[in-house]
């Protein structure tokens, strides 16, 4: 029989969980999988119960489930909202949808899921997104998408190893340095410019 | 003065419609009408093709129920090239269009109709939706996420990929299970069948309460078709398609699907993309029939697997033998999610699912093919025929919902004039208009869908076409 009353909203459970998301069909759209993959192959077996990996062609429901069992997520999306190959890193929180859901589940309502279905939220979410230079029909990237792409792997995979360094004294270089930029690289992290 | 109303983006359902409904000069409901308002081009795109990408571009018409293209389309390969399938190869096939029946079904009843048999028809629709329905009932909303994640990943643990997945290929499956997925799907049943026991024992609780909708949501007597096994055992993949009558008679049987055209015409109406599929026997319109679950399981003598035949027992001995109303399909679907469930399970227990021989290889060996299967909505066609080096110079796709398509016309009229009367429109009048097709859990653009953000804009319009009346919903 059901309960109505499930209002656990813990916050936090283990690991980090990537989910790298997109249509790889579809020119620089397939970005965020081929970030996921890329740091796959780059950590190996060092991030074996550390580090959980999914490539998914968009956020459904059915991901509040794994989302809310992690202490961090990091979604990879690509965007058509910002530069080809400029990267925005932000801090993501559970958003109360106005209406309902439509064809399109963004990350926030995801969170939202995770916390009113689920009684869990992971402590810190965040995303990365990755300025698109086209998106027709194709399974390569661009030019300037992939160059970015190794350029981010290098710094996320070093940020990942930090993560599983520290992560049983749960410490988190990020929630230390919310505004950093990298020098020399695109990469940018702004926990206040939440949408593009 | 005549009136029309019409419902511009009818929700919660997969794909585009709208539907009109013109009220006399006493403000009753004339007629009403469900309109399909896209078009995709599928069986003409196609030609020209390599007879072998059928299965990988058939699959792309939907993103709900693509393995019942793939199936469908990977069956009419097999029929070209006139092999017979490795046994292993079918129990595998079996298993992916079960995983999707499973996830479809669940998407269906637990996150499109539950919102309006929990909030009730009238609920706030700002609150009457999945969100909402985690707030209210959040183990509920969670048991149909799961049960989806449940199917989906099966899908996946098969298929390679959830959506879309190019496993199935004609002559069989690409690659063998391995024994690891299949004890990971293995564990997965258990909670499944939780998980699904709860939502029926919730839906037991709730369904009473909607005696005017049971009386009038698409309640009247068709024809019923569907796939069943030669003993009269409910069939997804293969069998006979059998007609029954609204007494649950046998009126026609198809044992060679090549024959389809036989027992049913493709009538087309001015006001749809959608055709309209008959039963030739008794012409057009009065050859209307209704496929999907409900269909199924009336023409269906029993599932044949023992936690659905006793829930089936329950549903007969309360709805009768072959129940009229299209209110019962939540109900029969729940039936059809706990059916896949237990053959998933028997299925991965077979012994030979583990064989390595898994595809017939073969050239065309006939220049036509027909291959069927039960999609989640109901019996899916595809007809190819191909040239003599294997392209394809012509298909025909007769869609689940297509077959529904009288019905659902019919059924959007009944509840119009049940519910909806009066100079001044209110949202749950509406609501139960939708919530007819609802029932029937229309596929229509097959690829796309949508869960409740469509806008609805109902316009009251004079017989000039002034606007005397609108409700927007945001």
């Amino acid at each position: 029989m059901y309960r109505n009353d499930l209002k656990r909203h813990a916050v936090g459970g283990a690991g980090t969980l990537l989910i790298g998301y997109g249509n790889p069909l579809c020119g620089d759209d397939g970005a965020g999988p081929a970030v996921v993959q890329r740091l796959e192959r780059l950590l190996g077996r060092q991030a074996d119960g550390a580090i959980t990996w999914r490539i998914e062609r968009q956020p459904l429901p059915e991901l509040a489930e794994p989302i809310s069992r992690a202490r961090r997520v990091i979604f990879i999306d690509a965007s058509v909202c910002l530069a080809p190959g400029q990267v925005q890193v932000h801090r993501l929180r559970a958003q109360d949808p106005e209406y309902c859901l439509g064809h399109h589940l963004s990350p926030e309502q995801l969170l939202a899921l995770c916390r009113e279905g689920f009684g869990a939220c992971p402590a810190e979410v965040w995303m990365v997104a990755i300025g698109a230079q086209s998106m027709a029909l194709g399974d390569e990237l661009s030019g300037v998408v992939a160059q970015t792409i190794e350029r981010l792997c290098r710094h996320l995979q070093y940020r990942l190893q930090l993560w599983m360094r520290h992560e049983s004294r749960r410490l988190s270089e990020m929630e230390a340095s919310p505004r950093l930029r990298l020098t020399g690289t695109p990469l940018e992290m702004d926990e206040a410019n939440g949408k593009c | 003065m005549t009136r029309t109303i019409t419902i511009e983006g009818v929700t919660r359902i997969e794909g585009h419609a709208r539907i009109t409904i013109q009220l006399d000069e006493q403000d009753q409901v004339r007629d009403a009408q469900f309109h399909v308002t896209q078009f995709r081009g599928f069986e003409k795109f196609v030609e020209g093709r390599p007879m072998t990408e059928m299965p990988g571009i058939m699959a792309r018409i939907c993103g709900i129920c693509p393995v019942s293209h793939l199936l469908a389309a990977a069956k009419a390969c097999d029929d070209i090239l006139a092999v017979r399938i490795p046994s292993p190869a079918v129990k595998l096939r079996r298993i992916l269009h079960m995983a999707q029946l499973v996830q479809s079904h669940a998407l269906s009843f637990f996150h499109l109709s539950s919102p309006d048999l929990i909030f009730g028809m009238d609920g706030d629709p700002t609150t009457r939706n999945l969100f909402g329905l985690i707030r209210r009932q959040p183990e509920f909303a969670c048991d149909g996420i799961m049960l989806r994640k449940f199917g989906q990943d099966i899908i996946g643990l098969l298929g390679g990929k959830k959506i879309h997945p190019a496993w199935v290929v004609p002559g069989g499956v690409s690659a063998p299970l391995a024994p690891e997925h299949r004890e990971a799907m293995l564990r997965m049943v258990p909670e499944a069948y939780q998980r699904l026991g709860r939502g029926l024992e919730y839906f037991h609780e709730v369904e009473d309460r909607y005696p005017a909708e049971v009386d009038a949501f698409a309640n009247f007597p068709t024809l019923f078709a569907g796939l069943v096994q030669p003993d009269g055992l409910l069939e997804h993949y293969d069998g006979v398609w059998r007609f029954v009558d609204e007494r649950a008679r046998p009126v026609a049987e198809l044992n060679d699907p090549r024959r389809y055209g036989e027992l049913i015409g493709e009538a087309v109406e001015n006001f749809s993309y959608l055709k309209f599929p008959y039963f030739k026997a008794r012409g057009y319109p009065r050859g209307i029939y209704r496929v999907g679950p409900l269909a199924r399981l009336v023409v269906g003598q029993r599932c044949g697997t023992p936690r659905a035949d006793q829930e089936l027992g329950v549903f007969r001995t309360k709805l009768g033998r072959a129940p009229q109303s299209s209110f019962h399909y939540h109900w029969a679907r729940l039936i059809e999610i706990l059916y896949g469930i237990e053959m998933i399970a028997r299925l991965l227990e077979d012994p030979e699912i583990l064989e390595p021989h898994v595809r017939a290889r073969a050239r065309p060996n006939r220049l036509e093919g027909v291959g069927i299967a039960e999609a989640p909505r109901g019996t899916l066609i595809h007809h190819y025929r191909i040239d003599e080096h294997a392209r394809m110079v012509w298909a025909n796709l007769i869609i689940a919902t297509g077959h529904n398509n009288l019905a659902m016309n019919q059924g959007v009229k009944q509840a119009a004039e049940r519910f909806v009367r009066g100079k001044k429109i209110q949202e749950g009048m509406l609501n139960r208009v939708e919530a007819v097709i609802r029932c029937f859990d229309p596929c229509l653009s097959c690829s796309t869908h949508a869960l409740g953000q469509m806008p609805l804009r109902v316009e009251l319009l004079g017989t000039q076409g002034e606007v005397l009346d609108v409700s927007q919903r945001p």
